[in-house]
């Protein structure tokens, strides 16, 4: 007759083994080593509150140290530019009035160029002539480098603009020509940029001399304030 | 690092203090219970030195025996079960391998060594073990003489290592560097002469039981080495020895103490504290630790280690603090003095800002227009020294007749431009300023194209085309000036054709020329 034989329940001798060892560790080792553990890890968080508090402290006095030298940078940059403005104005003042007064900075005056050439005409006894101002233009400088400093030209709110002139003449001598350049020049910034002379063709009457023919034409410079920069100018109430 | 050395014989064991290569602090400590009890009194007294057990006993067995030559855990298994079968009622054995056989198997050559009586370590241990003192290691005096072996500087010949030790006559039988056995002949006399004495008869024994145990033949060749004092050499080098093969060296124990540096102050009667020395200079291990021992020596090694990391991480966090305090320091002397200089810069700033004179305009703008203004005035195009230098040329040459002249200012030296790279200006004057025309930031390059005549002519070509090349060669005196002639009065090129008239009127014939006179900045 089958009898229902139940499973031999195992034994656990490798567990009670390793807890034999264990109990054998707790009891007999790690007296050895516990005050030493307890020692270390002592030393241990000394060390970690030793160094993590110097380490706290020195980014605080860091920080505190890039903020002074931050502020001790603007106040330079200030105290800098305070005093290369006042050398500014004491070293440029007196010539920029000047050149006011002369008409290099501010709005063409073209009736003023129409009557310098009348008397320079006049004064040198100066055959007829004809002559055009073209409309003025503005000269882009904003990427010219300056080649003492090479710093770029920053000339603010002003910009340089410039007016083609071109004559049309007939000369007894070239010179004349030059006369008349040396005369605009020290009444303003007329740059020759080109000039055109040749012997005339038509003969007056044999007791007159020979004449030249000349086409020349020159920019008149000056410097304005910007369109915009004018305009809020005007806006702005003087203080 | 100081060591605590006991040196255990069957009638005694001395306990002293090994440091810095002095021995010190020797205390002795009879074989029986006063001398037990003594012992435990010393160490409660004692820094609580990890303890180096050295044992020089009679109760010493040596057995040569080869094993197969396996590895790792069969290897363990091996020595154990051989082990356990030899020496089963003692736990102070050790097993050691001596090289291979050269035949058969090439098993591995062991010797097997214990220390037959336990009891005679007992209540030392004991003592040691209630005070909690960790044992480093069991020792044998056997088992280091293969170290001194080596000190003494002895070969690979078949040799007997001869002792004077305080615990009596140690005899070690080496061949082929290997240690064989060793016995250990009690004392039984006290004058040098008699030492001697049983120094010659011990030998002989020895000598006859090494023969009976066929493991050196008789009259084969064998040195004899023997430290002792000086005074016991003294007598055993005026005896004569006549036996075949035999070589004797005599080893004073002074020459042995320079052999092992030890003090000259250390006056040495025995062998014993060269062994001790062995222990206190080299790191050696344990010859016969039970596994007890080892493991208690373990922990305490590791405790060690754990009070050095301790004391290391604290120096450790103290520098590293220390450097982060003196940084910080650093940091706060440095924002300090930034913050006086920001006070002394904003003061001169508030000075600078009240003594600002009145101005007409923004002091940059000022400053571009004059800048600006001087550079026009100073890089102008200006046609007269061109013309002047050319009116001085010619007032050498009057025969030449100019007819046009065009100047203009460039940006370029006058090389050919791809006509088709640049736009076209338009003749309203509408055209875009170039700044470099204007001399903008350097002067601009200036070009006088002309057209001329050699006047009066008569048809000499030859005067014509020199009187050209004087104008040209007195133009170019100028540094600044470069000509090229565009159109000669006669182009004489091979290149080119050559076209002109003869027999006409002279009217006709005009020899015109066009120069191209550059001037550079």
């Amino acid at each position: 007759m089958a009898q229902n034989q139940q499973p031999p329940s195992k034994l656990n001798i490798g567990t009670v083994k390793e807890s034999v060892k264990l109990q054998g560790f707790l009891h007999e080792d790690f007296p050895i080593i516990r005050q030493a553990c307890i020692r270390l890890g002592i030393c241990l968080a000394i060390a970690a509150v030793l160094i993590g508090g110097s380490h706290f402290f020195y980014l605080q006095q860091s920080a505190l140290q890039q903020a002074a030298q931050t502020e001790l940078t603007q106040a330079q940059g200030k105290y800098t530019y305070a005093t290369n403005e006042k050398n500014d104005i004491k070293e440029f003042q007196p010539r920029y009035i000047q050149l006011v007064e002369r008409g290099f900075v501010g709005e063409e005056k073209r009736l003023d160029i129409v009557e310098l050439i009348q008397s320079i005409q006049a004064k040198y006894r100066l055959l007829p002539m004809s002559y055009e101002l073209f409309p003025q233009q503005i000269v882009p400088i904003a990427e010219i480098v300056m080649e003492q400093t090479g710093a770029p030209i920053s000339a603010g709110e002003l910009e340089l603009r410039a007016s083609k002139l071109v004559f049309r003449m007939n000369l007894l001598h070239e010179m004349d020509m030059l006369n008349l350049f040396k005369s605009l020049r020290e009444r303003g910034q007329f740059i020759p940029q080109a000039c055109s002379i040749k012997t005339s063709n038509t003969i007056n009457s044999l007791s007159s001399p020979q004449q030249l023919e000349a086409e020349c034409s020159l920019q008149w410079v000056t410097m304005g304030r910007r369109a915009a920069a004018a305009a809020d100018q005007a806006a702005t109430p003087a203080q | 690092m100081a060591k605590h050395l006991l040196y255990l014989t069957n009638n005694q064991l001395s306990a002293c203090i090994w440091d810095k290569g002095v021995l010190s602090n020797v205390q002795i400590f009879d074989n029986y219970a006063s001398g037990w009890s003594k012992f435990a009194e010393y160490l409660k007294d004692t820094v609580k030195l990890s303890a180096y057990f050295l044992t020089d006993l009679i109760e010493e067995d040596f057995q040569r025996d080869s094993l197969p030559h396996v590895y790792g855990s069969a290897r363990k298994n091996l020595v154990e079960r051989r082990l356990n079968s030899l020496y089963r009622d003692t736990p102070y054995r050790e097993a050691s391998r001596q090289g291979r056989a050269k035949e058969g198997r090439k098993d591995d050559q062991m010797l097997f060594s214990a220390l037959t009586n336990p009891q005679l370590l007992k209540p030392w241990v004991d003592a040691l073990q209630n005070l909690k003192i960790d044992i480093a290691g069991v020792y044998s005096v056997a088992l280091l003489n293969p170290y001194l072996f080596r000190r003494l500087n002895l070969g690979k010949q078949a040799s007997l290592l001869v002792t004077h030790q305080s615990s009596g006559l140690r005899q070690s039988f080496f061949q082929d560097g290997y240690l064989r056995f060793s016995r250990l002949a009690p004392e039984t006399a006290w004058s040098p002469e008699s030492i001697a004495d049983t120094t010659t008869i011990e030998i002989g024994k020895t000598r006859q039981f090494l023969a009976s145990t066929r493991q050196l033949a008789r009259g084969a060749p064998l040195e004899i080495v023997v430290v002792a004092q000086n005074e016991i050499l003294t007598h055993l080098q005026s005896r004569p020895y006549e036996e075949d093969g035999t070589h004797y060296r005599f080893i004073d124990l002074n020459e042995a103490r320079q052999v092992f540096k030890m003090p000259a102050s250390l006056e040495l009667t025995y062998c014993d504290p060269l062994f001790l020395s062995l222990l206190g200079t080299q790191r050696i291990s344990s010859h016969y630790a039970t596994a007890e021992q080892t493991r208690t020596h373990y922990y305490s090694q590791l405790r060690d280690t754990l009070n050095v990391v301790s004391v290391a991480s604290v120096a450790l966090a103290l520098f590293w603090s220390g450097s982060n305090a003196f940084d910080a320091y650093q940091a706060h002397q440095f924002a300090q003095q930034a913050k006086i200089e920001t006070l002394s810069t904003l003061s001169k700033y508030r000075e600078t800002a009240n003594s600002m004179p009145a101005t007409v305009a923004n002091p940059q703008e000022m400053r571009a227009a004059v800048d600006l203004e001087r550079m026009l005035t100073q890089n102008a195009p200006e046609p007269s020294a061109i013309l002047i230098a050319l009116s001085r040329a010619l007032d050498g040459l009057p025969q030449i007749k100019i007819h046009e002249l065009n100047w203009k200012s460039s940006e370029t030296d006058g090389s050919p431009i791809d006509p088709n790279a640049m736009p076209a200006p338009p003749v309203d004057g509408s055209a875009p300023v170039a700044p470099g025309l204007l001399g903008i930031p350097k002067r601009a390059f200036e070009i006088l194209e002309l057209e001329a005549e050699i006047i009066p002519f008569k048809n000499d070509y030859r005067s014509a085309l020199e009187s050209v090349q004087l104008l040209v060669d007195e133009l170019q005196k100028d540094t600044h000036i470069k000509v090229s002639v565009v159109r000669p009065a006669l182009d004489t090129r091979p290149s080119v054709k050559l076209e002109s008239q003869i027999g006409n009127d002279e009217a006709l014939a005009k020899p015109r020329f066009n120069l191209k006179i550059i001037w550079k900045p």
